[in-house]
């Protein structure tokens, strides 16, 4: 397909992610273990938006149950390969990504040729117990590829992401607005100046942008009040009526946007909270030949910051549209955007000095990679989860769970349930389901079977609390077991659609690096 | 293993029945349509009719997954259907390719569904659907998504918010003499380019003397002149199409010749920066000394995602409109009526828009803008993609069980936001129906007439006034039909007129709203039900249901009061609606895929 067929197909999602981020899926290879419905979902959710490849590893054959909630197989398939099958149906829905299989299972793999997975982007696993998910999750750790940890039973889904670190640059906040009203520099200063309001004509005097508006106020606040901003609400009304009153009439519109976004020269610029974090850092302190291009982005920020900065990150650089004509807006665009490109060329000169100290060549970062930090300098996110090995073993938040367990609103009920029936998988090899039971019989009438399953899903519930220490059992959490033997724990076409939809919607945004990932667990309860 | 017997399980025989029994009605097969159309018959709903009006583009299959590239061009609702009954051959999905507003879908058509779920993608279907389900009291899942946002909600007649108990922001508007004599946005030139240019040349051409002749005061009296002669003198050249000199004759006209005659109205320049105009031979030389120059710059680089040069833009205008031209000029061959309508998938349309609005933008010295740009705001590209629709639809059949369980309290509006971390979905409870609401606190009623022989007039006589009236009173009504005024107190031109003439036919409404100010009563709507005969051999009317108005004042409107304030009126939206039932003329962005974003918690909407 050539490039303006793809542009065009694409189109929609171009919007979103623009071609730094297409590039970035179309690189990427995704590998399913096990083609449930859930799983196959997921694939449908990332296929469509053209990722470069996927694999998918089942040694399963389809049955019944498979064609009858996995909306890509029916009856023909039943007794065929599942992976082949799925991959199959999946390559259909996009010919521009390649679609592979291995009919092998996924569990002796992982107990035999581990390195198998370290091939890929990304791996999504559904359908694994606990022991061989650990072993998995510590490889995928160690080589630093994400895994996706996925699984619904009934109207309840969860998932979870496992990987050491995740960096964004491109976090898209709502409006990236960087007008240093409260500190303009000597330029801004200069330009401001020349704009002499009282004795202006009315058609000039109702296009000088607010920009000028609120820097010539403010300039004005501040002699009068020994260099403070306003700060009062008292001020601040204050500040807002002197504006008011240089208005000369209420058709001014330009006095109206200074008046609305007069709150802007309120807010002290300073580096944000979250940049301050990842400044102090160790990645951020000690840069080694191996560390990642948003760390040593990130050093070479703080040096600026520290030193030609003068303590403030390096300027965005964009202007928001506002009532000027059009000669003095472009003077203005201008002057904002030649401080940000000299700004940005002292970055270029600290990141040559990091990278000269760790070894490394100038070209290991592009310009328009420093471009695009500086310009989101303020935005920047790291986002450190959990390793699966803190979570079920070494670390359990025995504390926070005992806490939430005993509020009846809380999901953690299911999230006990999940690792509960994990724990029946592994001792019974099958899913606690007594739905055929209540079929059968009178649906309100609980049968003898139905029972021992019960008790027999309490019993792995009560192995869970005892071993994070919990005696303080709530009530409600029968009912949740009995809920969930009822409703079996097979999948549900919706729930593994709508779940399918929430966890590729993360691998998207893992993958393009672009918008905030969800921080670890999320469980969802459709009930 | 039954097919569905985990959903049996998992939902309760009961409630399984009701699913399998359910009369759903689907509007919309696009992006949220194709998965819950997916979800439903993979749930076990049996009885499903799908309306679509749309063909299958290219640019859908993203994430429109039931549709392939070899579809393209056909009917969505078709290919959808074809597509899932694949999943369930049992399924009983019946299909309509056409439009929700067409008359065949009448009140009771809807009221033969248990429940109706909305996949829609723009304001004026889900306005339509909304009334519709309230007049026939049927509950509706409201739904949409943009990028990773969605949205579901509920609206159930009587018990929760409807469509419109919130408003929605109207479109931007902006006035005929900025888009025609003095831009100053890219989407100005764009404007001009789109809903001007393109329609002059290809499309139905504006009647634009009365707009004009609304804006003319002491000052713009030349311009205006100038303007309709423009127009005409374009009028003229159209009829050289297909000519091998056409693109220069137009390229002339409008980027040389009409650019001179603004120049010649000096005041206009006195506090603007004056415009260029562009001359044909120049930029041909100038093309030809390019064109000896080394031709491998920029070829790497995407071609809708860079700027183009001054003579790129001026070759791809000759070119888009000779091709749009032979485009026109083929299908006069078989309909001599035929004619063109701006499509922003379209790449000869889109390379036409671009390049004259990147030229007329040189012209007046404003940013030229790339073709992914131009696009974006010449067809109000809402972000699309797969994930977030599934997630959309899914929540719609979860809404769905509860709406059949009888559960509606235990419905919630969900929302889908990125925004709102930790949690991936938000939920919040059904608000209560806004007593101001103009469309879901009016009364509704189904008015069964003889559209052929009754009159306006024997309408607000016989059903509004009633017979004790004084017959030479003024009715102080206004009445209006699909947004058109047909009749108020100072507009009663279309009295002697009969319903069919006025084109109020079977499935129409009719909204009647007092005007009286004394006392404030809400509006009544007349679903308009034809019927040759009556009992009473002196009427052409039966009114099934009370058209007792209730008083506004008689419900507590505070609840709602801020909410109201705090909107904006569109000041265009109000000053149209005075107006009486013609043409609409303003320069207008016409595009449904509208983004409707309201401030406050959470009250995103919704479009896809």
């Amino acid at each position: 397909m050539n490039i303006d067929k793809k542009t065009q197909k694409y189109d929609r999602q171009l919007r979103l992610w623009q071609a730094s981020g297409q590039a970035a899926l179309e690189n990427s290879k995704v590998c399913l273990i096990n083609g449930t419905a859930t799983g196959c979902e997921i694939l449908k959710d990332l296929v469509l938006p053209g990722i470069g490849s996927f694999t998918v590893v089942d040694k399963k054959e389809v049955d019944g149950a498979d064609a009858g909630i996995s909306f890509f197989l029916d009856e023909d398939r039943i007794g065929t390969n599942r992976a082949q099958a799925v991959t199959e149906l999946l390559q259909e829905l996009n010919e521009d990504v390649r679609g592979f299989y291995l009919a092998e299972d996924p569990i002796s793999l992982i107990e035999n040729r581990l390195d198998y997975f370290c091939q890929f982007t990304i791996v999504i696993a559904t359908d694994i117990p606990e022991k061989p998910l650990l072993k998995l999750s510590e490889a995928l750790w160690n080589a630093n590829i994400p895994l996706f940890i996925v699984r619904t039973t009934g109207f309840i889904g969860y998932f979870r992401i496992v990987h050491p670190e995740h960096t964004v640059v491109e976090t898209h906040p709502d409006s990236i607005m960087d007008l240093r009203l409260d500190v303009p520099f000597p330029a801004l200063e200069q330009y401001a100046k020349t704009f002499d309001f009282d004795s202006m004509d009315n058609m000039d005097h109702g296009h000088i942008p607010y920009v000028v508006i609120l820097l010539k106020y403010l300039d004005q606040w501040k002699k009068d009040h020994d260099g403070k901003l306003p700060c009062t609400s008292a001020e601040k009304k204050q500040f807002k009526q002197i504006i008011e009153s240089g208005r000369r009439n209420v058709d001014e519109e330009n006095f109206a946007e200074a008046l609305a976004n007069a709150w802007r020269a309120f807010t002290a610029t300073k580096v944000p909270h979250q940049v301050q974090e990842i400044f102090n850092d160790p990645a951020c302190e000690t840069l080694t030949a191996n560390s990642s291009s948003f760390w040593i982005l990130a050093r070479a920020i703080r040096d600026f910051v520290a030193n030609e900065g003068q303590g403030l990150l390096p300027l965005a650089g964009s202007v928001p549209d506002m009532k000027a004509d059009t000669s003095t807006y472009v003077s203005l665009q201008t002057i904002y955007r030649q401080k940000a490109k000299a700004e940005i060329a002292i970055v270029r000169s600290h990141v040559n000095k990091i990278l000269n100290s760790i070894g490394r060549t100038s070209d290991f970062i592009h310009d328009d990679e420093i471009d695009s930090f500086c310009k989101h300098a303020a935005f920047i996110q790291v986002i450190r989860y959990r390793s699966l090995k803190e979570e079920y073993i070494s670390d359990p938040k025995k504390a926070e769970i005992d806490r939430w367990l005993q509020d009846p609103q809380d999901n953690i009920v299911h999230y006990v349930l999940i690792r509960a029936i994990d724990k029946f998988y592994e001792a019974n090899n099958r899913y606690p389901d007594a739905a055929t039971f209540f079929i059968e019989e009178d649906p309100e009438e609980a049968t003898e079977e139905s029972k021992s399953e019960f008790e027999l899903l309490k019993t792995y519930v009560n192995i869970l609390l005892s071993e994070w220490q919990i005696t303080n059992i709530p009530d409600h959490l029968d009912d949740y077991i009995h809920e969930i033997c009822r409703a079996g724990g097979s999948e549900l076409p919706n729930m593994a659609s709508l779940l399918g939809g929430l966890v590729s919607q993360e691998v998207i945004k893992l993958i393009t690096r672009q918008y905030i990932p969800l921080n670890n667990t999320s469980i969802f309860d459709g009930i | 293993m039954p097919r569905f017997s985990h959903y049996e399980a998992a939902l309760g025989s009961q409630l399984f029945e009701k699913v399998k029994n359910c009369r759903v009605l689907m509007v919309g097969a696009g992006g949220i349509g194709c998965e819950l159309l997916k979800n439903l018959v993979m749930s076990g709903f049996n009885q499903i009719e799908l309306v679509d009006l749309d063909t299958i583009d290219l640019s859908n299959l993203n994430r429109q997954f039931l549709f392939q590239k070899q579809h393209i061009k056909k009917s969505k609702a078709q290919v959808a259907r074809e597509s899932a009954l694949k999943f369930n051959p049992n399924a009983n999905i019946v299909a309509h390719h056409a439009n929700i507003k067409d008359p065949q879908f009448s009140i009771e058509w809807f009221k033969s569904f248990d429940i109706v779920m909305n996949a829609l993608d723009n304001l004026d279907a889900r306005r339509h659907v909304n009334t519709m389900c309230l007049v026939a009291n049927i509950p509706l899942i409201e739904s949409g998504s943009e990028g990773y946002l969605g949205q579901v909600t509920i609206i159930k007649k009587g018990e929760t918010e409807c469509y419109e108990c919130q408003p929605k922001p109207t479109r931007k508007t902006y006035p005929v003499c900025t888009i025609r004599s003095t831009p100053s946005s890219p989407i100005h030139c764009i404007v001009w380019a789109k809903s001007y240019l393109f329609n002059q040349l290809f499309g139905i051409p504006e009647e634009e003397d009365e707009e004009l002749d609304k804006e003319l005061n002491d000052e713009n009296a030349d311009e205006i002149a100038n303007l309709k002669a423009e127009t005409l003198a374009l009028k003229r050249i159209r009829e050289a199409m297909g000519s091998q000199d056409y693109p220069k004759i137009v390229f002339q006209k409008i980027f040389n010749d009409d650019i001179n005659r603004l120049l010649i109205m000096e005041d206009m320049w006195k506090t603007r920066k004056q415009p260029v105009p562009l001359v044909y031979e120049e930029l041909e030389k100038l093309k030809d000394t390019e064109s000896q120059m080394d031709q491998t710059t920029n070829s790497n680089t995407l071609r809708d995602q860079r700027l183009w040069s001054l003579t790129e833009n001026f070759s791809i205008f000759l070119e888009s409109i000779k091709r749009l031209s032979t485009q026109l000029l083929a299908e006069k061959m078989t309909n001599p009526d035929a004619s063109l309508t701006f499509d922003k998938d379209d790449i000869d349309a889109m390379d036409f828009i671009t390049a004259t609005s990147n030229l007329r933008a040189r012209i007046f010295g404003i940013e030229e803008k790339t073709k992914f740009q131009v696009k974006a705001m010449a067809g109000n590209i809402i972000p699309a993609i797969a994930t977030t629709n599934a997630i959309v639809a899914g929540m719609i059949v979860m809404q769905a069980f509860k709406v059949l369980n009888g559960d509606l309290n235990e419905c919630k509006t969900v929302y889908c936001s990125p925004d709102r971390r930790p949690k991936s979905i938000l939920s919040e409870l059904l608000n209560k129906p806004n007593p101001d609401c103009s469309v879901c606190q009016s009364v509704h009623v189904t008015l069964n007439v003889n559209v052929k022989k009754a009159t306006l007039r024997d309408f607000l006589k016989e059903v509004i006034q009633g017979h004790d009236e004084d017959e030479e009173d003024v009715c102080e009504v206004s009445v209006e039909e699909g947004g058109r005024i047909i009749y108020d107190v100072e507009y009663d031109d279309n009295l002697d007129v009969t319903f069919e003439k006025l084109n109020i036919t079977d499935g129409k409404m009719v909204k009647v709203t007092p005007e009286s100010e004394d006392d404030e009563k809400y509006p009544t709507v007349f679903a308009i039900s034809h019927r040759e005969t009556f009992e009473s051999p002196n009427t052409w009317f039966h009114i099934d249901g009370d058209i007792t108005s209730r008083s506004r004042t008689q419900v507590n409107s505070n609840a709602h009061k801020r909410k109201l304030d705090d909107s904006e009126i569109d000041p265009q939206e109000e000053s149209s609606r005075k107006r009486p039932a013609v043409i609409e003329n303003e320069v207008i962005v016409q595009d449904d895929d509208l983004i409707m974003t309201e401030d406050g918690p959470q009250r995103l909407i919704v479009i896809d």
